[in-house]
């Protein structure tokens, strides 16, 4: 202790930012929770805005560091819900990835598709989230799904 | 500036510290901790040694952005390159050990191990041992290799540009971006490591041997698909 008091200032503070950044840098994940079992089949969710929002990827299983068809589709009250433009951002809970955000076209009324990649993490997370950013009349709705590869 | 340069740039600065110091700031410690056993270096020593480790670094992510964005796909080539980036992350795990016990001052242990294993281990117990600081260059192109979530992220948009240049380009930026936090944080490890002496410094060894052990642990991981 008394060596670290004997350091410059400077170091001392840098010491401080680094150790804080290794720190940060591992933030956990835990209170993140899978709420989408993209495994089994495609996942459905209601948004503030009255939308129901379904996700799926395929083909199954759904494996990191392999080509991915992402298929979202919107509907309102059980009908295909064409006024709107979407956006897929993937993103591993805790970890910054990077961006990666799989180009979406639109397939049919209220359905779009996308091809992308889920890099692997040498840590072995295998826990991914996928924001479906939705605009609509003036609005915009985000449903996120999380999820597991294998 | 094309927006995907950009973003790979900035991708880079916030990579480099909110992944790369996590992830990668165990080896960094582990290859400047080794170094002031023989006393403390001057600073531009020391900031060039990590400028070449990071430039080594760069390389191999411009090339392999290249050779993404030549071939448009990066399932293929990442498949191919799977098996060398697995062997370097096992490497690095046992260069780190060995470092470690050289740090700890745990001479036998490195003597059985070079007696007792392959070729492979004595080269890189050499060049954890080297005094020259130019080594941090070939170490940088090695270790580049390394198996990362984050890179892999930049080399798919390498592969979407579709072409040789923008592919490496991009896969440039990002290493470039992620320059000053490991240029920092190996420095601040450096200043650390000269003030460190005696039983403090041994421990930092046992610290940098389970470290390896991690790395170690991950490479195979990895190579297991676990």
């Amino acid at each position: 202790m008394k060596r670290l008091h004997r350091m410059p200032l400077i170091r001392r503070m840098l010491l401080v930012l680094a150790i804080f950044a290794t720190f940060a840098s591992a933030a956990s994940a835990a209170d993140i929770k899978i709420n989408c079992d993209i495994q089994r089949g495609p996942c459905i969710q209601k948004t503030g805005n009255g939308l129901t929002v379904e996700f799926d990827i395929k083909p199954k299983p759904v494996t990191a560091m392999s080509d991915l068809t992402f298929l979202i589709t919107f509907t309102r009250g059980g009908m295909p819900f064409a006024g709107s433009t979407a956006a897929l951002d993937l993103a591993m809970p805790g970890m910054f990835m990077g961006k990666n955000l799989p180009i979406l076209k639109r397939t049919g009324s209220g359905r779009f598709e996308g091809r992308g990649i889920i890099p692997r993490c040498p840590t072995g997370k295998k826990t991914w989230q996928a924001d479906i950013i939705i605009v609509h009349e003036g609005k915009t709705d985000v449903a996120g799904f999380v999820f597991e590869v294998k | 500036m094309e927006p995907g340069y950009l973003l790979a740039f900035t991708t880079g600065i916030l990579g480099g510290f909110g992944h790369c110091i996590g992830m990668c700031g165990p080896l960094v410690a582990s290859y400047t901790l080794a170094v002031p056993a023989q006393g403390a270096r001057p600073v531009v020593a020391t900031i060039s040694s990590h400028l070449l480790y990071n430039l080594g670094r760069i390389t191999t992510y411009g090339l392999i952005g290249a050779v993404m964005g030549l071939s448009g796909t990066f399932v293929n080539v990442a498949g191919r390159l799977a098996g060398s980036q697995n062997i370097v992350a096992v490497a690095a795990g046992v260069m780190m050990i060995l470092m470690g016990l050289d740090i700890a001052g745990i001479r036998g242990g490195t003597s059985w191990i070079e007696r007792h294993n392959s070729s492979v281990l004595r080269l890189a117990q050499r060049a954890g041992a080297s005094q020259s600081w130019l080594r941090y260059y070939p170490l940088g192109l090695i270790l580049g290799l390394l198996p990362c979530g984050l890179s892999y992220t930049v080399f798919i948009a390498s592969a979407g540009t579709g072409g040789l240049f923008p592919g490496m380009v991009t896969a440039l930026l990002f290493g470039l971006g992620t320059l000053p936090a490991l240029l920092l944080f190996g420095t601040v490890i450096s200043s650390l490591s000269a003030s460190l002496r005696g039983a403090i410094y041994r421990a930092s060894g046992i610290v940098v041997i389970f470290m390896g052990i991690y790395f170690l642990f991950r490479g195979i991981r990895t190579y297991a698909g676990l």
